[in-house]
């Protein structure tokens, strides 16, 4: 029996995906020090009882002795950081000149930059309405009030001299130049110096874009100390003999380190992934990607909620059994402290040897929903779920914690989207107890929940499987070749090229998908090289977007790939598995009912006997009471619906909670909710794919919660038995031409 | 909810009537509209339902906002469809479905 997690002890992997044999991570945090064990369990069963779920796993003896836990911190916010050597001479005059564009200031301010050495410091803050304040070694020591507001561009210039012992401001603005002065302590600076950008002394770090940081040895006249930046950042390529170091923002866009373009390669890094690939001081509109303009992306946008990794100690390692197979496995950290659950997915040391039938797990997905907060702050959505929110112990623990981040549903502090999910972090939108408003009425499975309907009804079945997860098939392209037959989660909404790739080199080769999701296939994201663990999002120009991405700002930094809906970069889900998104309801789910295709001999396969046009299909389940619904997917031809696909039955005549994607509209109206319009609707859609293999795609998120339903025994689930028999089976399917 | 939208008089109790006979009925459409107003708010200070026992019981409680935590209030329901009359109640007291 495997406890609920209560969250007493936190934690996380330092991966989703792991291979038998792979050392296992684990980063945990509790309130107090504390001894804690662990077990392994296989997922076996997630059954309803009694309006919850019974989880049922076996126990994987690892053998792993008590370890403590140790309470955490967690260092939230992004920033730059760049070391400065003694030889650089600094400890006796330089300039640091950068742009720099707040947009939003907290009320106890944010750090904009910091400078120490084994001797002593200087740190500048903004505080609210703009002001600047410098302190030396801790001690105010200058202020202008006003003159870095949020919303605007303002060249900075920082000068220090320590013949004269002084420290000097000062900022561009349109009224001209302000600047101030300060003396400082002998000896202020000696030996190193740590430069760090976007965080000083006040709690929190930046929000808002820093641009062309320079540092020059030497005090410099600010008047001049502005000209050579403004140079630096229109591209100029001789930064003059005494540039210590000159950081250019629009260099490797897909790494973490920030270039030095001065002589010495002094390069920096940047901490917590700030947003890379934004429009800088110099943009003009005349170009929309930072390939084809650098020069208008050399900025960087800095949140003080940015988070790549937590960078917790490592509590305890575990190491898999090289016998284990392919499955969801789930550790059980328990103590006195209290205890966490963390889902583990162990892929297969040789894919296909053990099974030819695959579930690939939507860890993309799950990754973008990961600390999802829309309920708690965001767009509130107690309106799309028609009744109350119901917070789980998961959702407090995070809003008790605003420090584990947010997900890219959210948006940051000063209200930009967040276009970076990182893994490195407590993930608690990840547990099998976790509920979400967008599961419906019943049960408020959703993604990682939902697919676990999906895991007990092959368990049921008997179905010998092996699990693959989008990061082996971004990784690994070819990763599905091996199998016959593939399965998808209720909701493999997000994919990166290569992921996308897969699926579709898959069909070609004449692989057999079921598609037992809604929204799939619907938005693209980017793996960074750097931090594999982490997506990248532009929430581009069309789609349901809790946020939108700025014009001009729609390339993706990590690849360059254009963002947004895969329906927009020429792959819209209808053109790879029949049916693609079309709208949305959080309430309730509804039958299918079958049409004339069921009796097409066609899908006779799918059938005992065929059932009547107009008879439903799917008129129990846990997520909102039907097959169809929450999220829903039809079928068109003039979106790449193959002409030959069959719609098998369709789920239409939702109530007015339904709302038809944006996409579908281009002058709003009335009639895009509910039964007034007839493109909501679920296609239960069919079709070979030329390669002797098919696809059935069922485009519904709430199927899940009626395949794994009680009765055991039931009209969806025996469909999806079928399927599944006739699909691993090598006996290729005919030629569609032959079918017309 | 604009003016024409007020439910007023023996509408009204009808509406109300029908929701808290069943909070998870198909509304009618008046019924629908004024549920959607009285949800349609800001998230800060929004009474939502946090669940104490998986399936079986559920408390009250206030959302704080962002970086703010969920404060828990009285009571606590053992029946989901009777925690949707309570609230509903509260924010018809309010004045909440009159577009204040």
């Amino acid at each position: 029996m495997i406890r609920d997690p209560d969250f007493g002890i936190t934690g996380y992997t330092d991966r989703w995906s792991y291979r038998p044999g792979d050392t296992v991570s684990l980063h945990l945090t509790a309130d107090a020090p504390s001894m804690a064990s662990l077990a392994l369990h296989r997922f076996r069963r997630f059954t309803p009882k009694d309006g919850a779920f019974e989880l049922a796993t076996e126990r994987v003896e690892i053998g792993c002795d008590p370890f403590a836990i140790v309470p955490q911190q967690t260092r939230i916010g992004s920033c730059f950081e760049a070391a400065l050597p003694d030889a650089a001479g600094l400890a006796q005059a330089f300039t640091l000149a950068v742009l720099a564009r707040p947009t939003s200031i907290a009320e106890d301010g944010n750090g904009l930059l910091a400078l120490a050495s084994a001797a002593g410091a200087l740190a500048l803050d903004l505080l609210p309405g703009g002001s600047l304040a410098l302190a030396v070694d801790g001690e105010s020591a200058i202020a202008l009030g006003g003159a870095l507001p949020a919303g605007h561009w303002r060249a900075l210039a920082l000068t220090f001299d320590a013949a004269r012992q002084t420290v000097g401001l000062a900022v561009h603005t349109p009224g001209g130049i302000r600047a101030a002065t300060a003396p400082v302590p002998a000896g202020l600076f000696s030996g190193d110096l740590a430069l760090t950008l976007a965080s000083g002394r006040a709690p929190r770090t930046f929000n808002g874009r820093l641009e062309a940081p320079i540092v020059w040895r030497g005090a410099l006249d600010p008047q001049e100390a502005f000209c050579r930046l403004e140079a630096f950042a229109a591209g100029a390529a001789d930064l003059g003999p005494d540039t210590v170091a000159a950081w250019d923002f629009s260099r490797r866009m897909d790494s973490a380190v920030a270039v030095d373009a001065g002589p010495h390669g002094r390069d920096g890094r940047f901490v917590n992934l700030p947003t890379r690939a934004v429009k800088g001081a110099r943009w003009t509109g005349s170009e929309q990607s930072f390939k084809h303009a650098p020069r208008d992306y050399a900025s960087v946008h800095f949140h003080e909620d940015d988070l790549a990794d937590a960078g917790w100690a490592r509590a305890a390692a575990v190491a898999l059994p090289e016998t284990l197979d392919s499955g969801l496995y789930f550790l059980e950290i328990a103590g006195e402290a209290g205890c966490d659950v963390l889902p583990i997915f162990v892929t297969p040391k040789r894919r296909g040897a053990a099974a030819k039938l695959a579930f690939v797990a939507p860890t993309f997905t799950y990754l973008a929903y990961v600390n999802d907060r829309c309920l708690l702050h965001g767009a509130n959505p107690e309106v799309l779920a028609n009744r109350l929110l119901v917070l789980t112990p998961g959702d407090c623990h995070l809003a008790a914690h605003p420090e584990y981040g947010l997900s890219l549903y959210d948006t940051h502090a000063d209200g930009a989207g967040v276009a970076y999910a990182s893994r490195r972090r407590p993930c608690l939108t990840l547990r099998h107890t976790q509920r979400a408003w967008q599961g419906g009425i019943g049960g408020g499975l959703w993604n990682f929940g939902a697919d676990l309907l999906i895991l007990s009804w092959l368990e049921r079945e008997g179905l010998a499987y092996e699990i693959v997860t989008d990061d082996d098939l971004d990784a690994d392209p070819a990763a599905l070749r091996p199998y016959d037959c593939v399965l998808t989660g209720s909701h493999p909404e997000y994919h990166t090229t290569a992921s996308h790739d897969a699926f579709g080199g898959f069909l070609a080769a004449g692989g057999r998908l079921v598609y037992l999701g809604g929204n799939g296939f619907y938005w693209r994201v980017s793996t960074h090289p750097d931090h594999p663990e982490t997506i990248e999002l532009r929430r581009a120009e069309d789609g349901n977007r809790s946020w939108a991405a700025e014009p001009g700002e729609y390339y993706h930094a990590f690849d360059g790939a254009y963002g947004g809906l895969w329906r927009r970069n020429g792959r819209p889900p209808q053109a790879l598995v029949g049916v693609g998104y079309t709208g949305q309801g959080f309430f309730r789910s509804h039958p299918y009912r079958y049409g004339e295709g069921c009796l097409d001999p066609r899908v006779s396969f799918l059938f005992e006997e065929p059932p009547a046009p107009g008879e439903r299909l799917g008129a129990t389940g846990v997520s909102g009471g039907g097959a169809a619904g929450i999220e829903i997917d039809r079928a068109d031809t003039a979106l790449g619906t193959p002409d030959h696909a069959l719609v098998i039955a369709s789920a239409a005549g939702f109530d007015d909670t339904y709302v038809l994607a944006n996409e579908e509209v281009l002058v709003n109206r009335p009639t895009v909710v509910g039964h007034l319009t007839p493109l909501l609707r679920a296609d239960l859609v069919f079709f070979e794919t030329g390669a002797g293999g098919a696809v059935l795609s069922t485009g519904s998120v709430a199927f899940a919660g009626t395949l794994g339903d009680l009765p055991e025994d039931n009209d969806a689930a025996r469909l999806v038995r079928r399927a599944v028999d006739r699909f691993l089976d090598p006996a290729p399917f005919p030629d569609p031409e032959a079918a017309r | 909810m604009g003016e024409a939208d007020k439910p007023t008089g023996g509408k009204a109790r009808d509406e109300v009537a029908a929701f808290l006979a069943d909070p998870y009925a198909d509304q009618s459409p008046g019924l629908q509209r004024l549920l959607f107003s009285l949800r349609d708010r800001p998230a800060a200070g929004k009474l939502v339902l946090v669940e104490i026992e998986a399936g079986r019981r559920w408390q009250l409680a206030r959302l704080g906002g962002r970086g703010k935590p969920v404060e828990r209030l009285e009571p606590v329901f053992d029946d989901l469809r009777e925690a949707e009359r309570h609230v509903f109640r509260l924010r018809m007291d309010l004045g909440m479905g009159e577009g204040a």
